[in-house]
């Protein structure tokens, strides 16, 4: 059996603008179910996925804003959001989908130099 | 010596998923080794058998094929991200009651655990964003 791994998953890209933030989902949720440390950041214009109330009608997309309160079933507890961005947006860390850390850029740095795998989407 | 798995997530056509099969080519120039090709979102298009580039253009999924084939390499195709784009091989054509299988010899279909094991067991995951 090999030791659990630190798995940083970030999410840069915007709601609706691609497939990867589904993709990073995935991989967070598969990495969890083998049983690794995830720690999921959102940074960039990734941080407007957690914004609450998202409506994915007739983006022919699925929002997955909807399935990030489920994380916390699968033990992913450390949820960190670039307070930066989320100042240039006016969100408040306290209006939040999620209970979501606000981290500076060093301690962006820091969680990746942390990790064993950075999966940057 | 480190082990290498390598993670493509875009199609043939585009530049990262030609600038993956030439590190993939590097790596095992250089004396390292891969531990495992994994082809999810739109790279699994690079597994198809049922591509026709133009004349002028490389041929991207055989030129995959041939690194698998002749390194004998672990190639794994994501079954959700295939199914999506309909890559299938014959259990899946199949299942699904499809007319064809179209998927080139030499890659398998599997799941993104496979993605994370790869991870886990190499010394470095490298992924080719669209």
């Amino acid at each position: 059996m090999i030791l659990p791994q630190k798995f940083l998953i970030i999410i840069r890209q915007a709601p609706f603008s691609s497939e990867l933030p589904a993709a990073a989902l995935d991989i967070m949720l598969t990495a969890a179910a083998f049983e690794q440390k995830v720690t999921l950041l959102f940074s960039g214009d990734g941080v407007q996925h957690l914004i609450p109330d998202q409506n994915a009608k007739g983006t022919g997309m699925k929002s997955i804003s909807q399935a990030l309160p489920v994380l916390e079933l699968y033990d992913i507890k450390k949820i960190l959001a670039d307070h930066e961005a989320l100042l240039n947006r006016n969100l408040h860390p306290q209006n939040l989908l999620l209970n979501a850390e606000p981290v500076s850029m060093a301690e962006i740095a820091a969680a990746c130099e942390n990790a064993d795998q950075v999966f940057n989407f | 010596m480190q082990s290498f798995t390598i993670a493509v997530y875009a199609a043939p056509g585009s530049q990262s998923s030609s600038t993956a099969l030439n590190f993939a080519r590097a790596v095992l120039k250089s004396g390292n080794s891969i531990y495992r090709l994994f082809f999810y979102q739109d790279g699994v298009l690079n597994a198809s058998s049922f591509n026709i580039p133009p004349q002028d253009e490389e041929d991207l999924p055989a030129a995959w094929q041939a690194l698998i084939q002749e390194n004998k390499l672990d190639a794994v195709v994501c079954v959700a991200s295939a199914l999506k784009r309909g890559i299938v091989n014959v259990t899946e054509a199949d299942r699904y009651e499809l007319p064809a299988e179209n998927l080139r010899e030499g890659f398998e279909i599997s799941g993104l655990g496979q993605l994370i094991d790869g991870a886990l067991n190499s010394d470095r995951l490298i992924n080719f964003l669209p």
